[in-house]
């Protein structure tokens, strides 16, 4: 048997564009909590860098020789950083970088012309203990003069105006999704409304038959609800949908999170619609009761 | 206990043009009136009154023992599930099928549809529209739609059936028809307060007369149906 409708929603027209509309706005939302949380992740990993972590730089001076003779050298000079490295009181822990890393930094530009004589620099994290603090230039002082060709750089101050960049992107992210939900939650009161209106007929037909404001108001939230479940569950589905092509590019890391964000979106929006449709609509009915 | 009492009652919908003035009576349970008068003279202003449609009057209107300006929203709202009414522009609900207008008040009682529908195909059937019950008012003939009309204002048994010129609609046959059905109800209980100014039915069903002109009210006793008085 078919449901039953006291107040004939499904006649309108409009229901599916408010539906769809939701369902944009939804997917709006959940992008920029996905990107809040891509971001989110980002600044934590830079912040458990800021340790005051230097990068140690061993430069190559050998390209155009034998590839052997270069690799043994280099070898050498990567065995003499390390002891000087340890024998520094405040290094705590040092890292090498990972080559196959480094090289994917330079793709594409280098694939298709690679000389395997071409050395890429050797690439060394160094940790400072903990509550010591590594300074870059000292360092630096200390390793020359025992191994030249090295440059020690520090990250600090551009890893730090990155998580500034970082926290307002987030923050405009979180703000802009903030607007969106409200915008949606308004337009679906506004459409139900506006359904108030076009319906008044049938609402004082039912009122004069003895229905209750809370009968009435109840179609209305329940009518609202829905509008509101169906837009964001498309909206949702859509998201889930991009995510899944940004995660085959590895930039969205986080799976908990953005399924987390997928399911607790289209629960909250449809949340509030229901919360904004209660207050709003049990005012407007005993608003055009009383002026009756 | 009157069922409706009215007491200097004076209403006014601009506050200029009196509809009419100091008007009192009361019905008693079980009872049958007619509410008679010109076309204008003020019946239908007088049955909104009573069904708390408008409460901007002057004087005290009690129904079912509540005074109407005390009650709130939902107060109201019982108060109108507990009255039958027929109204003279019908008001069905065009969306529903006659059997879901019908069964409307019962799901405003908190009844499921399957039970309403249940309630409503059995007054259906009784009041000759078991054929009709999944048409859509648009469908229906003017005493078709009547019939529908009285079928909702009586599936919640309300104590008070007020109908406000329900034969204004209908030719002879089916007005005749109609006060059957309307004497039917009476028999088994229900109040009844009948609004027309046709005065064959006046005369053929006889009960006493509440008769609205210049806005004043005036009681009459049953008009006696000299026809068959003669025939007799």
């Amino acid at each position: 048997m078919t449901r039953i409708q006291e107040i004939p929603f499904k006649a309108l027209g409009q229901n599916r564009i408010v539906a769809w509309t939701v369902a944009l706005m939804c997917y709006l939302v959940i992008m920029s909590l996905g990107i809040s949380t891509y971001l989110n992740d980002a600044i934590g990993r830079f912040q458990s860098s800021l340790e005051q972590a230097v990068t140690v730089e061993i430069t190559s001076h050998h390209q155009g020789f034998d590839a052997l003779e270069v690799k043994k050298k280099k070898h050498k000079r990567q065995e003499k950083l390390f002891l000087i490295l340890k024998s520094y009181s405040k290094v705590g822990r040092i890292e090498t970088l990972n080559t196959s890393l480094l090289e994917s930094f330079v793709m594409p530009w280098e694939k298709s012309k690679r000389d395997p004589l071409f050395e890429r620099p050797l690439l060394v994290d160094v940790y400072p203990k903990r509550g010591k603090i590594l300074n870059a230039d000292d360092l630096n002082t200390y390793i020359s003069r025992s191994l030249h060709g090295v440059k020690v750089y520090s990250l600090y101050p551009w890893k730090k105006d990155l998580i500034t960049v970082a926290w307002t992107i987030l923050i405009a992210a979180l703000t802009l999704a903030t607007f969106i939900s409200l915008v949606s939650i308004s337009m679906i009161v506004f459409t139900t409304y506006t359904g108030l209106c076009l319906h008044q007929r049938t609402v004082d037909i039912l009122r004069l038959i003895g229905a209750t404001n809370h009968f009435i108001a109840k179609r209305f939230h329940a009518y609202a609800t829905s509008l509101a479940i169906k837009g964001s569950l498309w909206g949702a589905a859509l998201a889930l949908g991009t995510f899944l092509i940004l995660m085959g590019s590895s930039l969205f890391k986080n799976h908990e999170m953005i399924l987390i964000t997928l399911v607790a979106t289209p629960c909250f929006l449809t949340l509030l619609t229901y919360i904004g449709a209660r207050g709003s609509f049990s005012f407007m009915l005993s608003n055009s009761a009383e002026a009756r | 206990m009157s069922l409706v009492d009215f007491r200097q009652v004076s209403f006014s919908y601009d506050g200029t043009n009196i509809i009419f003035h100091n008007v009192s009576f009361s019905l008693k349970p079980g009872s049958f009136h007619y509410l008679t008068g010109p076309s204008g003279a003020g019946k239908s202003s007088l049955i909104r009154l009573m069904y708390a449609d408008r409460l901007d009057y002057a004087g005290k209107i009690s129904v079912l023992g509540q005074d109407l300006k005390r009650l709130n929203e939902d107060q109201i709202a019982s108060l109108r599930q507990n009255i039958g009414v027929v109204f003279q522009d019908f008001l069905l609900l065009d969306h529903l099928s006659v059997l879901d207008n019908v069964a409307i008040p019962l799901r405003l009682v908190g009844q499921t549809w399957s039970k309403a529908r249940k309630v409503a195909t059995t007054i259906l059937e009784w009041i000759g529209l078991g054929l009709q019950m999944e048409s859509f008012p648009k469908e229906l003939s003017g005493g078709q739609r009547q019939r529908a009309v009285i079928a909702r204002a009586i599936i919640n048994r309300p104590k008070l059936l007020i109908a406000d010129e329900p034969t204004g609609n209908l030719d002879h046959a089916n007005a005749m028809k109609l006060l059957y059905l309307f004497e039917e109800l009476n028999k088994q209980g229900t109040t009844i307060l009948f609004a027309t100014h046709n005065h064959d039915l006046l005369t053929s069903f006889p009960h006493p007369q509440l008769h609205l002109e210049n806005g004043l009210l005036r009681f009459i006793d049953a008009v006696p149906d000299l026809k068959a008085v003669i025939n007799d």
